[in-house]
């Protein structure tokens, strides 16, 4: 059964991830990088590079000595430091359709986020989620750091 | 050597518990003050329920997900530090938006505002950005048309002025808005000044 419930969720990553892979709608840059970064998009793993974009659904990885910066559309900033696993779950800034939003997992590791435009449009739409409870963070500067964590 | 396998045995949950990710993911969460002084707020919730974070240096910490988040308690500068020292340390440098006016209905800079594009070169060479974007935009006078061209042409004039003195044309994203967005609301008719710019990000 729980073969069954793994296939199920590969296959639901399969399929988002062929689904994202074609939105390739740059959301944010890679502004700083420190040490071993990756950027998992779908099922393909790259090496973070200066200035790379960053897309919806982005997996976010920063090894052992590693550590990131980012910079979205909407002028936040994202810092994740080592040993971190970060999803870009959700993204939304569009003006002239009125649509704002960001959500983020981080499921382990150290992350430090700067609120930016979303948060001026909307002051409910950011989120994050950790494996323990959610954080809403209204237009500020926020510091999460999730401990014994997913450790794939 | 008895002891030593029973210790093995013993500590054998422990240890796959600790492989596969299954131990208490514990959750800290440390609200913070702008760099422009600005404290917003943070509600930290999950199903048994939720706090607030309101002033600088308050933090949770949350063990399980069933865990009723309780009351705050303020974080030590120092301990916040040695924390996050890492992520600190790979924060970008928040993005900078400049504001360029213009005459009314044309892509000719305000005289004062001429006097900022030096400023904005000598900013993106400091920072070695090669990610700037550029926006038109207009007042409400004219039609909607019109206002979509001249924001354009103010957006294009601003593109090529950066590209002649020494810009990277692939570091420039151009977009033009027509009235859609103004800084200052007005009915449709009204001419405002400060809505007939260009908005200039450095990332």
């Amino acid at each position: 059964m729980s073969h069954g419930l793994c296939f199920l969720l590969l296959l639901m990553v399969y399929n988002c991830s062929c689904v994202f892979a074609a939105d390739s709608d740059a959301v944010g840059r890679v502004k700083i990088i420190n040490g071993p970064v990756y950027i998992l998009r779908g099922a393909e793993q790259s090496a973070a590079k200066i200035d790379m974009k960053i897309v919806r659904n982005d997996i976010l990885l920063t090894g052992k000595q590693g550590s990131m910066g980012i910079v979205f559309n909407d002028n936040s900033t994202l810092s994740l430091g080592p040993d971190t696993k970060f999803q870009l779950a959700s993204y939304e800034f569009n003006a002239l359709e009125k649509k704002a939003g960001f959500v983020g997992q981080i499921r382990r590791g150290t992350m430090i986020y700067l609120s930016g435009l979303i948060a001026r449009m909307n002051a409910d739409a950011t989120r994050f989620e950790t494996p323990v409870a959610v954080a809403g963070v209204r237009g500020t500067k926020l510091a999460i750091k999730v401990e014994g964590g997913d450790n794939e | 050597m008895n002891n030593h396998v029973r210790c093995l045995l013993m500590s054998l949950p422990m240890l796959l518990f600790a492989l596969c990710g299954c131990s208490s993911p514990r959750s800290k969460f440390v609200l913070l003050s702008s760099p422009d002084g600005h404290v917003g707020n943070v509600t930290v919730a999950n199903k048994t329920g939720e706090i607030h974070l309101a002033k600088p240096f308050e933090s949770i910490d949350l063990f399980y997900p069933d865990e009723r988040p309780s009351q705050p308690v303020i974080m030590t500068e120092a301990e916040f530090n040695s924390t996050f020292k890492d992520a600190l340390a790979a924060q970008p440098t928040a993005p900078l938006t400049f504001l360029l006016y213009f005459e009314p209905g044309t892509s000719r800079l305000t005289p004062e505002s001429e006097k900022i594009l030096p400023v904005i070169i000598d900013y993106i060479r400091k920072v070695h950005s090669s990610d700037i974007s550029i926006s038109g935009h207009s007042d409400k006078v004219g039609s909607r048309d019109i206002n979509i061209r001249i924001s354009r042409e103010r957006a294009n004039e601003i593109a090529n002025q950066l590209t002649r003195l020494g810009v990277a044309p692939e570091s420039l994203e151009v977009a033009s808005h027509g009235m859609e967005l103004p800084l200052i609301d007005t009915p449709e008719g009204v001419p405002e000044p400060r809505n007939r710019r260009v908005e200039l990000v450095v990332r």
